[in-house]
């Protein structure tokens, strides 16, 4: 909860201007004639006050007192004068656009609503996916807080003619001068910008474009480059995988971009085709997590771990160091080469001679996986240049500095020094969406508009053309970069008429514009084959063998799952995503394994109320140390290294309650996420976690979550039901009976209607979290803060819980290696030092027989015809007992009012951030439970549509925000009545289940048994 | 004295009164002023209570937030004090119906105020599920009047609804109980009163009475009737209340052995609450001998029943937690 309390009796205070206001300063808008019927006999006789005056006044009196005491809020709206014709209110539409925000890029629809764009959705027609970020993306358009919303120049404001004119008069000087400008730019991966700016370059030849990635891919581009002669990325085809090794890549997070679609593609058990996911890594990963096989390695030794693999593939000796897991190192090299077209080999390490290995196993391998011939164009940062302009910038040689959309001040591990040199250069603008660091050192500070205010063209991968159109007109006086340059370069066009004059000629063939615009995408064929240039693959062993520097203690920066490289930082939604492994919401810290923070005094007790707290350590990395970050022991981080995300730390125009974490660019060296030579010293104080699950084991309660490997699921000749999947029994009659078919309770015929289900599938589930961020985006879920979530408040409707499991799960087990007593207990407690990971997306089951449904005194929790668990706001009172009695915890309680209160100032607080909510969704008021309703906003939308076009609905057409964003296609929503319907079917497979079957509450929600591929051959 | 007694046992009042005396001595702290002993109680209860009224406040004003609640405990110290206030609301009854219908004579020292206990007890009980509501000003909704909210109506099947009647019930019982003892000192004290105006209150309160022989045989018949109504309260009411966890599906929570449990711990806690008091009480009030150690030791005597009934309910469940391990 933010500070600052300021004491109040009804909302209606808290605006300006409102009646109450007035009234309150001036009860009496009128003067009142006081004098004429409280003085003297004569002039009361005199007065022209009659009785009906008096009552007149009595009347108003009243009036005023009871109008200044009732809180009927004061809402303005205003109607259409004349509605805009596609706009039909209360109906949503929907436009294809592309999200390319430098860090961030897909094909995505958004939502609008009268206007507005509320939420962000997979364009899945154009192969689009979404992560927790771009589904939070539609917040920060609306963030007040940090957006730049004028052209400023340091503290005074410009009017964009001023600006324009000052920085052309001091860019043509610049010119004269023929003195170095540096544009610096993120990854547009827009051809059509790239022409502007080749324009603008020509107009201004002192003029360079550097780009620079926060968080670089550098070392694949430069290796690929090696290779095939273009400064680009390749594809991967992971569906296409038999065999995954990856070398400390966190392709299922962010690592190129990310690659969770074609990774699950290639998990579908059902069809025995299934990949094997081999990680080597040191913190634990998302990816790693996912992984049938996790090798913990420190990072240094990663190194070493790929020319050793190189060398078991190819049978090649090159210059390497023995590793501690050299056996696993050679099982995965013979996977590999059993594998072989199907095998991939992928490294996270940023080293050109690195990726140079790893590509090289795949070209020795013959991959079809790697895919050079389609680039992926959306990482083109160079981290040789950005490091020649900051020596540049600092020796002078650069006088002028333009960057767009990139804050280098913040994330590059010289900030601060490039700060002031900002200050001393003749030329400083910097065109940025927000009010960031850079932007308030730069002389000028120019607003860009968000993506969702501007035009565009993005190439996400070679071939395919994504145009990006606006869907609200910009919310403040911003710009786009393209305009910006092409008034700029002297071009009076503007970048809308440009762009399309562009398309037509280079992307669209003669294609309709409309239709490209319609699909979000438009595809070219690719032709050009290319080969692999042979490299001097020993002298880049040896070089990486000599740069590679060990030490005691080494860091692996990583980005988080929510922020990523930080440029949402303001964005609540993502700060209060739990992320997806420590469950720690609102922080970063030092991932560390158990055995180190023994060693070096780190603890994380838990707390009474069930928060965990942890310690404070100085990081020192080449004498630059960061201060206080705290803590958290990791299960699965390698001995000897810590893990530690960068992302965090942002201060600058940010909300107070935003300021959370520790920067961690300062130690990005090089742009290298693996740092050598780290010193931690534990320092005073405790830090106060947010954590939303205590790191236990699953002590025994093993029928939550259900796994099985790959032999058994494909093995025909067993029955699951006996092995591993087996239902919850009851004893009927003295006989062992499944407990589902015996009921306590009368039948409904539910064969009548919709009867939805939403089957979810662990295999295919990576916890990536975007479902959980799109449940807040279409359901108004209010974000709570920091503290709450630490005392067990946050609101989400969605979770995903995470397990461990260690080699002693169960009690029985336990007892059957001769453990009992307390020993019994520490071994289930102990969760074994490299823990598998599994993911459980968490909501309301909509239970059948639902717990809660039968404590509610006031019968506010009902049973929907159509299996919903249904929650009628209004009529709950508040007493919690549904929440007590619900066997899954997915009830949420409005403790306090989380909508226009100052103590919650997050967007359900700001005249702009509320734009975002969507009006199908009530805002819960304080006092009442809420929970998942099963998008029935969404399910009664699908039949209304259905209705009005007079047809039936169709096989699939039910979907909920949920299921939507789900790129994985772990989660599917429908009707069970349906036979046309996925759902209908996976309800019946051999993997559903149902968690906590024994109670029988029949949960609508089924699970798919988690399956792992542990063949080894 | 002019009311016979065995001479083998011990006297129940002590100091050999009159019924004059008596009447002196009870009336006494009614119809005098209270002396610094009953001030310095009542500005401490008072303090509490207003204390105990800006936490409500604070709390409705400002959300159950305010509170240590979270996700996974729904409820804690409201519902807790809920079941410890029914609890000790147990004692009244118990001293007024079933040592009545024992004949035990030396209750009549102390059953009143353990009546009067109950029933501030029972206010007590049931302000805290109101409390404990996101949204006490819609609390009547629990309530099966006949409303305008459309067809809605409460849920049956709640265990809560179940406390709504519970308490009720048991609130009229031990209201009606309790006046119906008082009715004959209501006229006692109306017969003494000089002020007219008090004359008059009183005579409202004692519906009457008259004294004749009559009006104590229909006494007596009434109180008999309504300690056999009260009993099977005395077991029910703590039931039910206890049937809000062990109806429910919470581990730990759904265990058949909680009726017994909470009766036992109630009437414990309530004969404890009662004995507590009256130990202040007899000091304040200077009812020594009214209130006598003899009192105090049959009193203790129930009590020990209580404690052992009370034992071994916690001992059972202990012997339940070894028996199927952690997960009770």
């Amino acid at each position: 909860m933010a500070s600052n309390k300021k004491y109040w009796q009804s909302v209606e205070e808290l605006k300006e201007g409102s009646i109450v206001e007035t009234l309150s300063k001036n009860e009496f808008v009128e003067e009142i004639p006081t004098d004429e019927f409280l003085g003297d006999k004569e002039t009361l006789e005199a007065s022209s006050t009659t009785r009906r005056d008096f009552l007149k006044y009595v009347g108003f009196t009243t009036a005023a007192a009871s109008l200044a005491a009732c809180e009927g809020p004061v809402r303005k709206s205003i109607p259409y004068v004349v509605k805009p014709d596609d706009i039909t209110l209360g109906v949503a539409d929907w436009y294809a656009t592309t999200i390319a925000d430098g860090y961030d890029f897909a094909n995505i629809l958004v939502k609008t609503r009268e206007g507005r764009p509320i939420l962000v959705m997979p364009n899945k027609e154009a192969n689009g996916t979404t992560n927790a970020r771009v589904q939070a993306s539609v917040l920060s358009l609306y963030d007040n807080q940090l957006r730049l919303k004028e052209p400023q120049n340091k503290e005074s404001f410009l009017t964009w003619n001023d600006a324009d004119a000052k920085i052309a008069k001091k860019l043509n000087e610049l010119k004269d001068a023929n003195e170095s400008v540096v544009l610096l730019t993120g990854t547009l991966a827009s051809p059509s910008t790239e022409k502007i700016i080749s324009e603008f370059t020509t107009a201004f030849p002192n003029v360079k474009h550097v780009v620079y990635d926060a968080v670089s891919e550098s070392g694949a581009l430069d290796a690929f480059e090696a290779f095939y002669g273009t400064r680009s990325l390749p594809t991967y085809h992971f569906d296409t995988a038999k065999v995954i090794v990856s070398v400390g890549a966190d392709f299922l997070g962010d690592w190129q971009g990310g690659y969770d679609k074609s990774y699950a593609a290639s998990r579908k058990p059902e069809t025995g085709k299934m990949s094997r996911h081999i990680q080597f890594e040191s913190n634990m990963t998302l990816t790693g997590a996912n992984a049938d096989k996790r090798i913990i390695l420190k990072p240094s030794e990663q190194v070493f771990a790929l020319i050793n693999l190189y060398n078991h593939v190819t049978g090649s000796n090159l210059p390497s160091k023995a590793t501690p897991v050299d056996a696993e190192v050679k099982k995965a090299a013979n996977q590999l080469k059993n594998a072989g077209a199907n095998g991939v080999v992928i490294t996270g390490l940023n080293d050109k001679n690195a990726q140079i290995i790893a590509m090289a196993i795949n070209i020795a391998l013959q991959s079809n996986v790697m895919d050079a011939t389609t680039t992926n164009n959306i990482r083109q940062g160079n981290d040789a240049d950005v490091a020649q302009l900051v020596a540049d910038i600092k020796s002078g040689k650069v006088k002028g500095l333009i960057t767009h959309n990139v804050n280098p001040v913040y994330s590059l591990a010289s900030g601060n020094e490039l700060k002031e040199q900002i200050g001393k250069l003749k030329l400083s603008v910097a065109l940025s969406e927000q009010f960031d660091e850079t932007a308030s050192a730069a002389e000028f500070a120019l607003p860009m508009s968000h993506f969702l205010e501007s035009w565009g063209d993005v190439s996400l991968t070679s071939g395919i053309h994504s145009l990006v159109q606006p869907t609200i007109q910009p919310l403040f006086n911003s710009r786009q970069l393209q305009d910006v340059l092409l008034k700029w370069s002297g071009n009076a066009t503007s970048y809308y008429d440009y762009l399309r004059a562009f398309c037509a000629s280079n992307i669209l063939e003669g294609k309709s514009w409309n239709q490209a615009l319609h699909d979000g995408t438009f595809k070219k064929a690719v032709s050009n084959s290319v080969s692999a240039n042979s490299l001097d693959l020993a002298a880049a062993a040896s070089t990486l063998k000599n740069s590679t520097k060990t030490s005691n203690m080494e860091l692996n920066l990583f980005t988080s799952i929510a922020l990523g490289d930080g440029k949402q930082a303001n964005n609540p939604w993502l700060q209060e995503l739990p992320d997806p492994i420590t469950r720690a919401s609102w922080d970063n810290y030092l991932t560390m394994s158990m055995p180190d923070a023994r060693e070096l005094g780190f603890s994380n007790p838990v707390q009474d109320n069930g928060a965990i707290n942890g310690q404070y350590a100085n990081i020192t990395v080449n004498g630059v140390t960061v201060s206080n970050v705290p803590v958290m022991i990791q299960p699965g981080q390698a001995k000897g290294s810590v893990g530690l995300a960068l992302g965090y730390g942002r201060t600058q125009n940010l909300k107070d309650a935003m300021v959370v974490g520790v920067n961690a660019f300062p130690l990005y060296f090089n742009s290298k996420s693996i740092q050598a030579n780290v010193t931690i010293e534990k320092t005073s104080g405790t830090h106060k976690f947010a954590c939303t699950q205590v790191q236990k084991t699953i002590a025994g309660r093993h029928d939550i979550l259900k796994q099985a490997t790959l032999a058994q699921v494909t093995d025909h000749s067993i029955d699951p039901k006996h092995t591993w999947n087996k239902p919850a029994m009851a004893s009927l009659n003295h006989k062992e009976i499944e407990a589902n078919s015996v009921d306590l309770w009368d039948k409904h015929d539910r064969s009548v209607g919709h009867h939805f289900n939403l089957s979810i599938d662990l295999t295919s589930c990576t916890g990536c979290g975007a479902c959980v961020v799109a449940c807040h985006a279409e359901n108004n879920v209010p974000v709570v803060g920091k503290h709450e979530v630490r005392v067990g408040r946050d609101m989400h409707w969605l979770r995903i819980d995470r397990y461990y499991s260690s080699e002693i799960e169960t009690r029985e087990e336990a007892k059957a290696q001769g453990l009992s007593g307390g020993d019994l207990y520490e071994a289930i407690e102990t969760v074994a030092e490299n823990p598998t990971v599994a993911f459980q997306p968490m909501m309301c089951q909509h239970c059948n027989h639902a717990p809660c449904e039968t404590v509610c005194p006031v019968a506010a929790t009902s049973h929907g015809r159509q299996g919903q668990n249904q929650m009628a706001y209004n009529r709950c009172v508040g007493t919690r007992y549904c929440a007590n009695n619900c066997p899954y915890r997915v009830r949420r309680f409005n403790w306090f009012n989380y909508s226009n209160n100052n103590e919650f100032d997050f967007n359900m607080n700001d005249e702009y951030g509320k734009m975002v909510l969507n009006p199908d969704v009530v805002v819960r008021s304080r006092g009442v439970m809420e929970k998942c309703s099963m998008c029935i906003q969404m399910t009664q939308a699908t039949i209304l549509k259905a209705k009005k076009e007079g047809r039936k609905i169709e096989a699939n057409e039910f979907s909920t925000a949920c299921s939507t964003a789900c790129t994985t296609g772990a989660m599917v929503f429908g009707d069970v009545n349906n036979s046309e319907d996925s759902v209908a079917h996976l309800k019946e497979d051999k993997r559903a289940y149902h968690v906590l079957d024994y109670i029988g509450t029949k949960p609508n929600v089924v699970y798919q048994v988690k399956v792992n591929n542990t063949n080894e051959a | 004295m002019s009311h016979y007694e065995a001479p083998i046992r011990e006297p129940l009042v002590l100091g050999d009164k009159s019924y004059h005396d008596i009447t002196e001595d009870i009336a006494r702290p009614i119809e005098g002023k209270a002396n610094k002993n009953w001030y310095i109680a009542f500005y401490i209860s008072l303090a509490a209570m207003l204390w105990g009224f800006g936490c409500i406040f604070y709390t409705v004003g400002t959300g159950i937030g305010v509170w240590g609640l979270n996700k996974n405990i729904g409820w804690a110290w409201d519902i807790t004090n809920f079941v410890w206030w029914v609890g000790i609301g147990h004692a009244g009854t118990l001293i007024s119906a079933v040592l009545l219908l024992f004949r035990q004579k030396w209750r009549m020292a102390i059953n009143r105020s353990a009546e009067a206990m109950t029933i501030f007890a029972v206010f007590q009980a049931g302000l805290f599920p109101i409390i404990h509501m996101g949204r006490p000003w819609n609390g009547y909704w629990v309530l099966p009047i006949p409303n305008q909210f459309g067809s809605l109506w409460v849920n049956f099947n709640s265990p809560l609804l179940w406390d709504v009647f519970a308490i009720s019930t048991y609130l009229s019982v031990s209201l009606v109980f309790w006046w119906t003892g008082l009715l004959p000192d209501f006229a006692m004290i109306r017969d003494r009163a000089v002020k007219p105006f008090q004359k008059k209150i009183y005579a409202l309160l004692s519906f009457g009475w008259s004294g004749r022989a009559k009006d104590w045989q229909r006494f007596e018949e009434v109180s008999l009737v309504l300690a056999g109504l009260a009993t099977p309260l005395v077991l029910s009411v703590h039931t039910i209340v206890s049937m809000d966890f062990a109806t429910s599906i919470n581990p730990g929570w759904h265990s058949t052995i909680f009726p017994p449990y909470f009766v036992a711990g109630a009437i414990f806690s309530g004969f404890a609450m009662v004995q507590t008091l009256l130990g202040v009480m007899r000091k304040v009030t200077n009812l020594e001998n009214y209130i006598t150690r003899l009192h105090i030791e049959y009193y203790e005597h129930c009590n020990y029943l209580n404690r052992w009934n009370c034992c071994r309910c916690i001992r059972i469940r202990i012997f339940y937690c070894m028996v199927y391990g952690f997960s009770l």
